[in-house]
């Protein structure tokens, strides 16, 4: 009797959840629900939609609280500074403890594959004399910087931090999507989302052993501190932002509070003799790490753009000095470029002499011609990147774009091949949302955070994007994604 | 401390202080219209703008109770206005968020998009009353749990310094306007009418009801002006503002000259007063006003000094 009840309640939940025609990551089937899920769609079905809704409304007003809120970038003054906060969906994403273990070791495969080519190409540039990566697309890439040739930047670690896109394709298996190796945001919703989570459904934590994220803050003060120079037992270290204004200001806020270090802006810090120093109230202080939010080109004034106020002036030549270390390093732009990204699994076996745990998704290079002729007879079929650029803008999708839209692109291919790569649309995997007072399939990604220091260590789980628009495959929350607590299975 | 921060927390402090003072101060000359003769009711609104020291051209002329209301409350061209303080405010704790109590976060944002949406004509509908009161306790919410979670350091230091420059201007701004508005309607007013003032400048500044514990009936012009600048309990005069300070400003020899030049002209001010009383009486004599610009000028540039420290101090770096 109370099996059928359930069973009842179950399809109260699920009733017009259509089986979507993609790798569904809590059902095998229409009604099946995963192994793994059990436990959670009994709960879920227990407390109903009403329930659920409810307890959504309540997750929604905390959040606007406590002012988990990014800022859309707009040229209308009315729009632009308007905080608002990233969709979030309550039901959360499960990743199983092997299914995890394979993706832990595919990352850190990669980030040191990823590491070991920054100083390669700043170094003797082997991978290019063995003729493995086009010379051209690296040493003309606008973020290969030539301030950075033959430098040795502390502990030969380049990348810190990195967040590594992952997406599942439709029989189930993992792909890198796209490595983000400069400034990856979006760390501290993660650890948001588990606190909300653990508030707001407690009971749901009752029924499953989940790997603690707890240590992650830990790892990365670690990995920071691990650069400092001279080894300083105690380094001082601070977290340069842009400022309040800047689309992940709460990223950077969360992160300095949790880890206890300072937050400061360009304006705060000092260089002299090649030290830099933050002004404080009663007197100056030595720098030693900079974990850094803004991009290369603002860093420095003196090096890099002039009318950069965000920077300090001469921080590049305390850098060069050894006086001070930067995180992530400069220029490590050139390793995420979305061109690059194709050669990464060639990385991995020239300079660790393995097989790639992790696949790549095919990418097509378009100056080759072959290649470019490919994609142009299927442009409706692709997806199309612009290489310079992140947060899912300059983007084609094939399948859903207009017939002047691909028009459009194709020109644009033709005239700069250099400029885009191309990718068969992915079927990214879907996961059951809450969404418009209902519960149906989307589409998610999955931003894993890996830390490099002394210990390689990633975040269990990470962050799930969530494309919150029917049918749409672009979960960046610049373009309207939400984000899902990610659950990794002890 | 980053340098940076001095400022900000001055300002905070300041912020806080104006918007509970203009939400009080509205309040009291919301309530007592009713109270004013004929003639007075054409230009209460002025003098309500006046008693704030807002010095602006009113939006509207004449000015009336949407326009003064509005400029004060909403206006977010007015950087004094209720909205535009806790707008600052607002952006000030959230560039400190990782140095503050969450708490106070969270209490001014919730405040601050709640003021956000709202406008003079809800604020009609809702009974201005009730609107302007319910300003006061978010701010008395968000002062009370700084004073229960903050450390007693540099940064609660300078919240409070903000506070009482603030605190002070607003006080004797407002006995100044008050007293040249009864210097200017000296054969107008009654007995009846002049305490009627005076309790709404003792209730302006927060102050009537303390006021009868120590002079009970005495509503008189010196035992008023003696309270509001030199009661040594009352945490609204001007010398429990000053004593205040002194503690609060570390070794700053020019900050602290100026604090002693505040205690001076308070003193004068009550003096002259004092002394006219035996010729004048209840009236209010061009010194007495003159003393009290003077004061009001001197607290004004107190509200610009520099907390940061030099940039050009020799470097100490850490040992």
């Amino acid at each position: 009797m109370a099996m059928l009840m359930m069973k009842d309640n179950m399809n109260q939940l699920f009733a017009d959840y259509e089986h979507p025609a993609f790798y569904d990551e809590m059902f095998e089937g229409r009604g099946k629900g995963r192994v793994h899920y059990g436990t959670m769609l009994q709960r879920l079905a227990k407390m109903g939609l009403e329930e659920l809704q409810e307890r959504d409304a309540m997750m929604q007003a905390e959040m606007v609280t406590q002012g988990i809120t990014f800022t859309l970038y707009s040229h209308n003054p009315e729009e632009s500074a308007r905080e608002r906060t990233i969709p979030f969906d309550i039901l959360p994403r499960m990743i199983t403890s092997e299914e995890w273990a394979h993706m832990n070791d595919g990352l850190k495969q990669r980030v040191k594959a990823l590491n070991l080519f920054i100083w390669d190409i700043y170094h003797e540039q082997n991978i290019l004399k063995a003729g493995l990566i086009p010379s051209e697309m690296v040493l003309n890439n606008p973020y290969y910087l030539q301030e950075m040739v033959g430098v040795d930047v502390p502990n030969g670690n380049y990348i810190p931090l990195s967040g590594i896109d992952i997406i599942r394709g439709q029989s189930g298996e993992f792909y890198v999507l796209e490595d983000n190796l400069r400034t990856p945001s979006g760390l501290s919703y993660v650890y948001k989302n588990r606190e909300l989570m653990t508030n707001l459904f407690p009971e749901l934590f009752y029924d499953h052993r989940i790997r603690s994220i707890d240590p992650g803050i830990n790892a990365l003060l670690s990995s920071l501190r691990s650069l400092a120079p001279d080894s300083n037992p105690d380094p001082l270290v601070v977290l340069l932002t842009p400022g309040i204004y800047n689309s992940a200001y709460y990223d950077h806020c969360f992160l300095a509070q949790e880890m206890g270090i300072e937050l400061v802006q360009g304006s705060d810090l000092i260089v002299r003799d090649q030290t830099v120093y933050l002004k404080n109230r009663d007197g100056l202080r030595k720098v030693d790490v900079i974990y850094r939010r803004i991009d290369d080109e603002y860093l420095d004034p003196q090096v890099f753009r002039k009318d950069s106020l965000l920077g300090v002036p001469g921080l590049m030549a305390a850098y060069l000095a050894g006086n001070v270390a930067l995180a992530n390093a400069p220029g490590t732009g050139v390793a995420d470029d979305k061109a690059v990204y194709a050669f990464v699994p060639d990385m991995i076996r020239y300079y660790l002499k393995e097989e790639p745990i992790l696949s790549n998704v095919p990418t097509y290079i378009l100056t080759r011609p072959h290649e470019r002729e490919y994609v142009l007879s299927r442009l409706g079929e692709m997806v199309v990147k612009e290489r310079s650029l992140s947060g899912g803008y300059g983007m084609l999708i094939g399948p859903t774009a207009t017939e002047e839209e691909i028009k459009a692109f194709a020109d644009k291919i033709v005239q700069h091949p250099e400029r885009y790569i191309a990718q068969p649309t992915v079927k990214l995997s879907c996961s059951p949302s809450l969404t418009g007072g209902t519960v149906a399939p989307r589409h998610i990604d999955l931003r894993a955070f890996t830390f490099m220091g002394p210990d390689t260590y990633v975040v269990p789980g990470g962050l799930t994007r969530v494309a919150l628009k029917e049918g749409s495959l672009v979960v960046n929350s610049s373009q309207g994604g939400g984000t899902k607590d990610t659950w990794v299975l002890a | 401390m980053i340098n940076r921060y001095a400022e900000l927390l001055f300002l905070i402090g300041r912020c806080l202080e104006r918007a509970d003072h203009y939400a009080r101060v509205i309040n009291i000359y919301y309530g007592m219209r009713h109270e004013l003769m004929e003639d007075e009711q054409s230009y209460a609104w002025e003098r309500l703008a006046a008693a704030v020291g807002y010095s602006h051209e009113l939006q509207y002329s004449p000015a009336n109770e949407w326009a003064v209301l509005n400029d004060l409350t909403f206006d977010r061209a007015n950087s004094d206005s209720i909205y535009s303080s806790i707008q600052q405010v607002r952006d000030y704790i959230r560039t400190l968020r990782p140095q503050l109590p969450g708490e106070l976060w969270d209490i001014i944002n919730t405040f601050y998009l709640w003021l956000k949406e709202q406008d003079v004509s809800k604020l009609m509908l809702q009974s201005p009353y009730l609107f302007y009161k319910h300003i006061s306790e978010s701010l008395a919410l968000f002062n009370g749990a700084a004073d229960s979670t903050m450390v007693r350091g540099q940064y609660w230091n300078l919240i409070q310094t903000g506070k009482f420059v603030e605190r002070m201007s607003g006080t004797v701004r407002i006995i100044y306007a008050t007293y040249r508005n009864m210097k200017q309607d000296e054969r107008l007013l009654d007995d009846e009418l002049r305490y009627n003032r005076f309790v709404v400048l003792l209730k302006s500044c927060g102050s009537y009801e303390a006021f009868r514990k120590f002079h009970a009936h005495e509503v008189k012009l010196a035992q008023v002006t003696e309270f509001l600048l030199l009661n040594a309990e009352s945490p609204r005069s001007v010398r429990f503002g000053i004593h205040t300070l002194s503690g609060y400003i570390d070794s700053n020899p020019l900050l602290h000259q100026s604090i002693r030049t505040l205690s001076i002209q308070t003193s004068d001010v009550l003096a002259s007063i004092r002394a006219g009383k035996q010729r004048y009486g209840e009236q209010i004599t061009d010194e007495a006003l003159t003393l009290l610009r003077q004061l009001m000028l001197s607290l004004s540039s107190f509200a610009f000094a520099d907390f940061s420290f030099e940039e050009e101090e020799p470097v100490t770096a850490e040992v």
